[in-house]
């Protein structure tokens, strides 16, 4: 298990490494090592963030999840207020703070998670519906929306419903659930005009190459390009027609300087990070440290083979980052902070398994059980109440 | 086993106080296995209490790693897939067309059957460079049959085209667009690399014809606006459209705004004749035009069709509105008198006639001639705000006329709940409410045909032909007309009379609100005239209206002169019989001679 979460942590470094390289060549032509200096900034900072979430026992996100969703909140009307946050393209999304611009959605989607995984877990198991909790969350949804980041609240509803379909709230309440939140999406996608035309050259991007199917005719084209080896580092040509080569695109960039094997490379990456954190969802101790660690898991994952799916034509663009390879600061850091939690979860339940080996008396005495309302430990004794 | 029993069992699990070890020491396999029966579920809860979502996570993860492969065999298909490389780069360089070249697109015809819009089928000259032999020879013996004013140098050079590895590529475009004979002999030469393939384009015979309102059928097969959008399943159909516009009079319409443009240096001017009876517009133009052959050069404002897609505040055009209104609801009568001062406050601001002149008494007729707005709000607040507001929205503005046409806007009728006492003294004349010109010219058509609404529409309709609902009198219809006869007689229209017709028409030379500042601005004006003829039994109704003219800023000497003009060629043109013979123009040559 050691080697598995630090695995994935190596993973996640070299994938936001291959995203500095891809950035600076997409990037050296206009504005020189500009963004070179800042990605690696960015880096850095994301790496600073992993070791503070690493350092935060699972448990104390029982306590400290008020506080993370409060500021959450905050942020997110402080950016609505115009003169405090800042507008780019008709969106206010970025929270000006000197030298460098947060985004807080990127946050809302870390406290979304948490706060629906410990709210939910003070529910009995297959009783009730956690109606607050998710009225909670729907409140951070609605924020971004409001934004408006269609495709970040679309991964705030995936990592809540990672974490809900982790839970032990029951099947049916869920399908029904998850059937009402699609009904909502699709309306929401069809209420404007251009996520509906986003949708349609979707189905056929070469009937507007010139318009809307613009972004993924390029980024087609210059995947294509790239055949297998690519044509290396910073000798992307095609590149510089697509919008967006930095963030939402940057998987095409990856298609056409390092190939085919640098494609395969980054997706066998993704998945990776992927199955380690669901590997951890499934080892984990508790019915909480599991949700946690599914929701934030299915939420890099799905953010992750949608952004893949857009840019290679067979999904709708939907404005999601690459995790660890896109440009941009808050989403590099929220992702560490993703993987931070899932190896703090991964050591915990390793401990929880010494402690329980010893002798399941002791079970109780483990850090890890402390302020559990139920199903602490596998250990059917150790369950208070009834 | 039943899924949902276990889930059941896994919901009581934590009110179960205590389980025995023995059970606890069993493999979680066999109690998965395990069915029916109380013991064996408490069992298998117990030692497994929170297994539900664990199992329901094992179906995401599943469903990931598929994902992973789906992606992973999708980048490989890109990579390898040439055919589909192939494809993308014909698209991108012929412009994808030849993918549409099968179904021919049907044609724009005007009324006289004129083609506005057409499809040529074409050839290009594709080469795969790897496959060619002998480049110099094949580049030669392509030099002699294309007529592209290429040279065999250049020929060569695309004959031999390299990807970004440096190796002969496999597609290049030789030429584009030739013509079937050409592609023949082509054809015939029998070089190995080099083909044909059929493309299409489309064409504009008359480029700058009603640019705007046929639209541009673009070379990725996107429709941008007129009736290349709004009829883009219609014509890919291969089915042909015909409009109600007539080449003669759009051309004689296109030349006078011109003329009129250039002489006064103005921003842009639009223009409209349309049938009052059912709506079908003959003309529709605006100044600058653009070339439709060369799209992609014109500049976007030229693109658009200001007809529609522009309000503006209407200005002095709009009294016969007002007075309509008043008329029909019988608040005045033609025989009504108005004391009118030279200004007059209105709710706490000061308005004014456009010219200086001593208090006066007038009737409605005289307050049209004179163009007064003191004149315009005093029959306003006789009718009363409410009832202005209904026939303001009633005659169609505030809302789209539909023309059906894509980007109409509605213009903005303040809504009445928003009206105050400075409403009154500004909506009566025009100010403060915008429409467009097209809604403009349908209101006139009402107040010419007898008070029926009319659907303004440029293709042939049956449908569409019918005349609205009712909105005012044949009556008030036949005095307003009168009314507006004589401002052509003897008021501000004098420059739009035609020898041997009977012309109804209005000036209006409205403010503009400077959007920088809000206010309006004190040298951007728009001049315009709009008018009906014969009067006497009405057929076209002819809006001029001209933006930011210099030098002069009155509807009077800037717009009706083009009136007339268009007005006087449409007449002559559709031999309508003059319902005044031998009258003769009575302007004492104030007129600027166009």
């Amino acid at each position: 298990m050691t080697t598995l979460r630090t695995n994935m942590f190596l993973v996640a470094l070299g994938l936001s490494l291959l995203g500095l390289v891809t950035v600076y060549s997409a990037t050296y032509q206009d504005y020189g090592a500009e963004y070179l200096i800042t990605r690696s900034i960015h880096v850095v900072l994301g790496i600073l963030v992993f070791l503070v979430f690493k350092g935060v026992r699972y448990t104390s996100w029982r306590r400290l999840y008020p506080f993370m969703y409060l500021v959450v909140v905050i942020a997110l009307v402080l950016v609505m207020i115009p003169g405090i946050g800042v507008e780019v393209g008709g969106a206010r999304r970025w929270l000006d703070l000197g030298p460098m611009s947060l985004q807080p959605a990127e946050f809302a989607k870390l406290a979304a998670v948490l706060t629906l995984s410990c709210a939910i877990t003070r529910y009995r198991p297959g009783m009730r519906f956690p109606f607050w909790a998710l009225l909670a969350v729907g409140l951070l949804f609605a924020l971004v929306v409001a934004e408006p980041d269609f495709g970040t609240s679309v991964v705030i509803l995936v990592g809540v419903a990672g974490s809900l379909w982790a839970s032990e709230v029951r099947t049916h309440h869920l399908l029904l659930t998850g059937g009402i939140a699609f009904v909502g999406l699709v309306g929401v996608m069809l209420l404007e005009p251009y996520r509906r035309e986003r949708l349609v050259s979707f189905l056929d991007p070469w009937s507007s190459a010139k318009g809307s199917g613009y972004q993924v005719v390029q980024s087609l084209l210059a995947i294509k390009s790239g055949n297998i080896f690519g044509a290396g580092p910073g000798a992307g040509s095609q590149i510089a027609y697509i919008p967006e080569v930095r963030t939402d695109m940057v998987f095409a960039l990856v298609g056409e300087e390092l190939g085919l094997i640098g494609m395969i490379v980054v997706i066998c990456a993704t998945i990776f990070i992927a199955l380690a954190g669901f590997k951890i969802a499934l080892n984990a101790p508790t019915v909480t440290a599991r949700c946690i660690a599914a929701g934030l898991t299915t939420m890099l994952a799905v953010q992750a083979i949608f952004n893949l799916g857009a840019t290679m034509g067979i999904l709708p663009l939907a404005g999601m980052t690459l995790p660890f390879v896109s440009y941009g600061g808050s989403s590099l850091m929220a992702c560490f902070a993703a993987v931070g939690i899932l190896y703090r979860i991964s050591e915990d339940s390793e401990r929880v398994r010494e402690v329980k080996t010893r002798g399941s008396t002791t079970a109780q005495r483990a850090d890890t059980d402390r302020g559990r309302r139920y199903g602490g430990t596998r250990d059917s004794r150790a369950v208070r109440g009834g | 086993m039943g899924n949902k029993r276990q889930e059941g069992g896994t919901g009581r699990a934590r009110y179960v106080s205590s389980g025995k070890d023995e059970r606890r020491a069993r493999k979680r396999k066999t109690k998965m296995r395990a069915s029916g029966g109380r013991s064996t579920r408490r069992a298998a809860v117990e030692s497994n209490p929170c297994n539900t979502g664990r199992k329901r996570l094992r179906i995401v993860v599943a469903g990931v790693a598929v994902a992973g492969i789906l992606l992973s065999g999708r980048a490989a298909y890109l990579s390898f897939d040439h055919v589909g490389a192939y494809k993308i780069l014909a698209a991108e360089q012929s412009g994808g067309l030849s993918q549409d070249a099968a179904q021919r697109r049907g044609d724009i015809l005007s009324a006289d059957g004129t083609k506005l819009a057409t499809t040529l089928r074409t050839n290009n000259v594709v080469a795969t460079p790897y496959q060619i032999k002998n480049p110099k020879e094949a580049a030669k013996k392509l030099a002699g049959v294309l007529h592209t004013n290429q040279s065999p140098q250049e020929i060569e050079n695309l004959l031999t085209e390299r990807d970004s590895k440096g190796k002969l590529s496999g597609y290049s475009v030789v030429a584009k667009n030739v013509d079937l004979n050409t592609a023949d002999k082509v054809h015939k030469l029998g070089i190995e690399g080099v083909y044909t393939t059929p493309g299409a384009v489309r064409t504009y015979p008359n480029g700058t014809l009603a640019s705007q309102l046929v639209g541009h059928y673009g070379d990725y097969g996107q429709a941008y606006g007129g009736v290349e959008s709004r009829y883009n399943k219609t014509l890919a159909g291969s089915h042909d459209v015909r409009l109600t516009v007539n080449t003669a009079v759009q051309q004689q319409l296109q030349s006078s705004l011109d003329t009129t443009v250039k002489k006064f240096h103005a921003r842009n001017a639009v223009g409209v004749v349309m049938n009052v009876n059912n709506g079908s517009i003959v003309a529709l133009a605006n100044e600058p035009t653009y070339n439709n052959n060369r799209f992609g050069q014109a500049p976007e404002e030229l693109q658009r069709d200001r007809v529609i897609t522009d309000p503006y505040e209407p200005g002095s055009t709009f009294k016969p509105f007002t007075i309509s209104a008043a008329l029909e609801e019988g608040a005045i009568t033609p025989k009504s008198t108005f004391v009118v001062p030279d200004h007059m406050q209105v709710g706490g601001n000061v308005i004014h006639d456009s010219l200086p002149h001593p208090t006066e008494t007038m009737t409605p007729a005289k307050i049209l001639q004179k163009s007064s707005n003191i004149g315009a709000t005093k029959v306003a607040r006789k009718l009363g705000s409410r009832n202005l507001y209904e026939y303001i929205k009633n005659f169609g503005f505030g809302s789209k006329t539909g023309i059906g046409l894509y980007g109409e806007s509605t213009g903005d009728v303040p809504p009445y709940k928003d009206w105050n006492a400075s409403t009154m003294g500004s909506v009566p004349y025009g100010q403060g409410l915008t429409v467009t010109p097209l809604q403009l010219a349908a209101g006139y058509a009402t107040i010419a045909n007898g008070g029926r609404r009319v659907t303004p529409h440029v293709v042939q309709s049956s449908s569409m032909d019918r005349p609205g609902h009712r909105v005012i009198s044949e009556k008030t219809s036949s005095i307003v007309s009168r009314m507006l006869q004589s401002v052509i007689q003897k008021g501000t229209g004098v420059c739009a009379q035609i020898p041997g017709y009977a012309v109804a028409g209005k000036t209006g030379t409205a403010q503009v609100v400077d959007p920088q500042t809000g206010t309006y601005s004190t040298n951007d004006y728009v001049a315009s005239f709009i008018g009906f003829a014969p009067a006497s039994n009405p057929k076209y109704v002819t809006l001029i209206s001209v933006s930011d003219p210099q030098g002069d800023i009155w509807g009077e000497t800037v717009a009706a002169p083009a009136f007339q003009k268009v007005m006087k060629f449409t007449l002559e043109y559709f031999n309508v019989p003059p319902d005044r013979p031998g009258s003769k123009v009575n302007n004492d040559g104030a007129c600027n001679v166009q």
